[in-house]
């Protein structure tokens, strides 16, 4: 029997003994935890590796550090279904009353060296970028962009892409969205990035990239979205 | 509104030539890309743009840079499915890569209030905690921390080893087939201890998958918790319409 005699030491566990205790309604959002003086005692632990711990739900946007009152439960983080980041605007995040979104810019410009590769175009041939601010409760959360060939959709620029979703205006000109790949990384962000969305130092940022595919296996738009790791997290489902 | 064709953005313009040139001549891992000075030249941009493009790719993970040498290409990430720990394990083995794993501990102990929850058994119940640390070609990248109930899969951890994988285990031994499953996708940052099993420096962010496994009756088979490293790691996903 390959039972270990290594018991998890209680430091080790603390911010998961944290995060459950929010988890389970014992530290209600709104409310302070306890001090770290109260929980070093508590727990038996030093105040750094106290510190350690609560930092991480910090910069995770579980906890919020207010200067001189204490360390605050923000409450549960906006989480996003996977399957329906969908482009500019995915169907949950338009029916959600909390995101609003702001167009940065919609242009042409030349596909370029990248999207020509990715698109089957030529260098000069024209694209669509489309670039929006998502704020969740006023607060500002994701940089999204969005790239497509203009010769897939010729009239893309009569269409407000704050209404309707990627999907919507497919269908408006009957093209079907086969699927879709996307890629999650976590990163720490360019500085310009960081600065847009007042990223909080120490806190990450996920890099969500999707290309989307129609029946034909060809890639018909491709997007970039730089969300803040502490306000949104993801959800799958999977099935076998 | 209408638009208008625009030029690109300089910056925009150099980081999109920059992946580009990467991905069209194939670079492979460690390669060093040519200076800045031949890059500005071939491109046509300025040093201080180039610059600013190879910056985002080194905090996108990309590049990396050598103080005194140059920039190379980093290493790709591993993809993580999010179709599950066991195809992760399974893909990484088929793409040629050495997977071990070393169990940290392996107990019986009660259910706390969220163990109980997500494993839907009452309080107190005696379920088994299994904590291991996966090595990919020698290189530590996750923790995993699994609950599995004890009273309906007695004897569970008198099966499991290291060299076992669980979900042949659930089918061979208890008739459970893992079927479907919700995962949850975050992010947290490296404790002290962690960072000493995963040799990274202690709040470096890390992924936070956790999720319940069902299996064909929709009763839930394990809860887990898996720390993965973000520099190792990508999630990916293919969704069909």
């Amino acid at each position: 029997m390959a039972k270990t005699d290594y018991k998890m030491p209680i430091y080790l566990q603390l911010r998961e003994i944290i995060r459950n205790k929010i988890d389970d309604g014992e530290y209600m959002p709104g409310t302070a935890i306890p001090s770290e003086n109260k929980l070093a005692e508590t727990f038996g632990i030093n105040r750094i590796t106290i510190r350690n711990a609560v930092d991480a739900l910090v910069n995770e946007g579980l906890l919020r550090r207010v200067q001189g009152r204490g360390v605050f439960v923000v409450g549960k983080k906006n989480e996003l279904s996977i399957e329906e980041h969908a482009g500019f605007v995915g169907d949950a995040i338009r029916s959600d009353s909390r995101v609003s979104i702001k167009e940065l810019q919609k242009s042409e410009r030349e596909a370029g060296n990248k999207y020509a590769n990715l698109f089957g175009l030529e260098l000069e041939d024209e694209i669509y970028y489309i670039r929006q601010m998502h704020s969740l409760n006023g607060v500002e959360t994701s940089i999204e962009e969005f790239f497509m060939p203009k010769k897939i959709l010729p009239s893309l620029d009569s269409i407000n892409s704050s209404v309707f979703t990627f999907r919507d205006i497919l269908s408006f000109y009957g093209i079907k969205l086969e699927k879709m790949t996307q890629t999650l990384r976590i990163i720490k962000g360019s500085a310009k990035v960081r600065k847009l969305l007042n990223v909080p130092e120490g806190v990450a940022i996920f890099l969500l990239e999707c290309d989307f595919y129609n029946e034909k296996n060809e890639v018909i738009a491709h997007s970039i979205s730089n969300i803040r790791s502490d306000m949104q997290s993801f959800s799958v489902s999977l099935h076998k | 509104m209408n638009t208008s064709v625009t030029k690109v953005q300089p910056g925009m313009e150099a980081i999109e030539k920059l992946e580009d040139f990467i991905k069209v001549n194939r670079l492979k891992p460690h390669t060093r890309i040519p200076c800045e000075k031949d890059l500005c030249d071939l491109w046509g941009v300025s040093r201080s743009t180039l610059r600013q493009a190879v910056d985002e790719l080194v905090e996108n993970g990309i590049l990396y840079r050598v103080l005194n040498k140059g920039v190379y290409v980093a290493e790709p990430r591993y993809p993580r499915d999010m179709a599950g720990v066991d195809a992760m394990v399974r893909d990484l083995i088929d793409q040629g890569n050495l997977v071990s794993k070393k169990i940290l501990t392996m107990n019986v102990i009660e259910a706390n209030k969220q163990i109980a929850r997500k494993l839907q058994v009452k309080l107190g119940t005696k379920v088994y905690e299994i904590i291991k640390c996966r090595k990919i070609n020698d290189v530590p990248c996750t923790i995993e921390t699994t609950y599995i109930d004890a009273e309906r899969y007695p004897g569970f951890i008198d099966h499991y080893n290291e060299n076992a994988l669980m979900e042949p285990i659930f089918e061979e031994n208890y008739d459970t087939y893992q079927t479907s499953g919700t995962e949850h996708i975050n992010v947290t940052y490296a404790t002290q201890a962690e960072a000493e099993v995963l040799g990274i420096e202690s709040g470096e962010p890390l992924f936070y998958a956790s999720g319940v496994a069902l299996d064909q009756n929709g009763e839930v088979v394990m809860f887990y918790k898996q720390l993965i490293r973000s520099d190792k790691f990508i999630f990916v996903a293919t969704v069909e319409s």
